[in-house]
């Protein structure tokens, strides 16, 4: 995409329809009305003029909501029915933080290939997990935690509060010589 | 009976009380992402006037019950510091005209923004007025706008606004504290300039249909010349910004 050096402000006129058309990213940033493209934010207009499309990239730096394939990170809060199990999505990979969370929501059918009975041989209350979200619209986002880098990242001991070890295929605990099953994320972090 | 204003309020050559003519403005200041901690921010300085908003989110909405499975809430706060005030300390608790305030200020930012892309979620906007010399809801709107489009969100476009005020039988531009306490009326207007949509018009006093045609005239040529300003501010912060990128790359 061709860049401009100008920027473009939120309600000024980019371009008429009849020169391009407006790309519909994840937020209509460039929109169509009566005939006229617009901006609606401060950012950088992009223009496809292969494909006649044009966009405005926003300058703004600030938190912004996740997005359908965004890798988040999130604590399990609770668990509905043994089947979904609810998150607050912490941050997103890349370095976003929520100063207010974002509620996601893990259902039994997004941990992994094969069947599980439960949600709590994934996943327990507490734990921390890396997910991606599933969803286009949210919040609550859907999220997923199947494949190898997605999974509980880190998770407690109910016991004693110990961060639990990796050994095989399970979680241990040192202190409490107990073992849980779990649905492990390759980046498990002890 | 009202008393008398301290100073004359027209002056025998045609000036207003702080030598203005009829039509124009106070000087007006504009200055986008003053504030560290708020996800966008603005200040303005318009005459005696000094304003800060800061603008959080969309955020996901605590408690539920009051989220919109549609679009998302606009929670908007106009708040008197309580020095802001001339003469006695103004209680710092919302009075109801804060609410009031609050709730027009909402509305007059409402159409602007693309509330439907952020369903089930809140964008709040805080406004603190530092100093008060009227006209300070058509300032806050001014710089709440700034602060929306510094938070990155999606807006329609820009919303300026002004008061415009009749003082001794003359219409004027942007009333001041003195003019809207002796005057005879006080008509606040907000508009999205470039398609000219009003989104604020409130009024006081009698006006007659000849004077609020005159008014409202007075009032968008003002409102044209605070949305340059605004265009101003928000092109100096970010262009730096954009230099910064490209030379990064």
């Amino acid at each position: 995409m061709k860049s401009e050096k100008k920027i473009a402000l939120p309600g000024e006129r980019i371009a008429v329809i009849e020169e391009f058309m407006p790309y519909s990213g994840s937020y209509p940033y460039a929109y169509e009305e009566d005939g006229n493209i617009y901006s609606s934010v401060v950012g950088i207009v992009r223009k496809d003029l292969s494909k006649r499309l044009i966009a405005v990239e926003p300058v703004p730096k600030c938190t912004r909501l996740p997005t359908y394939n965004d890798v988040v990170y999130g604590q399990v809060m609770s668990v509905i029915k043994d089947t979904v199990a609810v998150t607050k999505i912490l941050g997103k990979e890349g370095g976003t933080r929520y100063e207010v969370t974002v509620t996601g929501l893990l259902h039994i059918s997004q941990v992994s290939e094969t069947v599980i009975r439960s949600i709590y041989d994934a996943v327990r209350i507490g734990d921390y997990i890396r997910a991606k979200v599933i969803s286009r619209h949210g919040p609550p986002y859907l999220l997923t935690i199947k494949g190898r880098d997605l999974g509980v990242i880190l998770a407690f001991c109910p016991f004693c509060h110990q961060p639990l070890r990796r050994h095989g295929t399970l979680l241990q605990c040192r202190n409490c010589r107990l073992s849980f099953k779990r649905k492990i994320s390759a980046m498990y972090l002890v | 009976m009202k008393k008398s204003p301290p100073v004359p309020l027209i002056t025998p050559d045609g000036k207003r009380c702080d030598g203005r003519a009829f039509d124009e403005l106070r000087p007006i200041e504009l200055e986008v992402g003053v504030l560290k901690n708020a996800d966008g921010s603005a200040m303005i300085r318009q005459g005696k006037n000094i304003i800060v908003a800061a603008v959080y989110g969309p955020r996901e909405l605590h408690p539920k019950h009051l989220a919109l499975p549609d679009r998302a809430v606009l929670r908007c706060r106009y708040h008197m510091a309580p020095f802001s005030v001339y003469g006695e300390r103004k209680s710092p608790a919302p009075t109801r005209r804060e609410i009031e305030l609050s709730k027009v200020i909402r509305e007059a930012l409402e159409p602007a923004i693309f509330l439907e892309l952020f369903p089930r979620c809140a964008i709040d906007v805080y406004i603190e007025v530092l100093q008060a010399d009227g006209g300070t809801r058509c300032a806050s709107i001014v710089a709440a706008s700034l602060a929306l489009a510094d938070a990155g969100i999606p807006l329609r476009d820009l919303v300026a606004a002004v008061a415009v005020g009749k003082v001794q039988g003359h219409i004027v531009l942007d009333i001041n504290h003195l003019e809207d306490e002796y005057g005879e009326g006080d008509m606040p207007v907000a508009m999205m300039p470039t398609r000219g949509v009003i989104t604020l018009f409130q009024a006081d006093g009698v006006w007659t249909p000849d004077e609020i045609k005159y008014a409202l005239e007075l009032a968008r040529k003002g409102i044209m010349k605070i949305y340059e300003l605004q265009k101003e501010a928000l092109r100096k912060k970010y262009e730096k910004v954009i230099e910064e990128v490209e030379v990064g790359v």
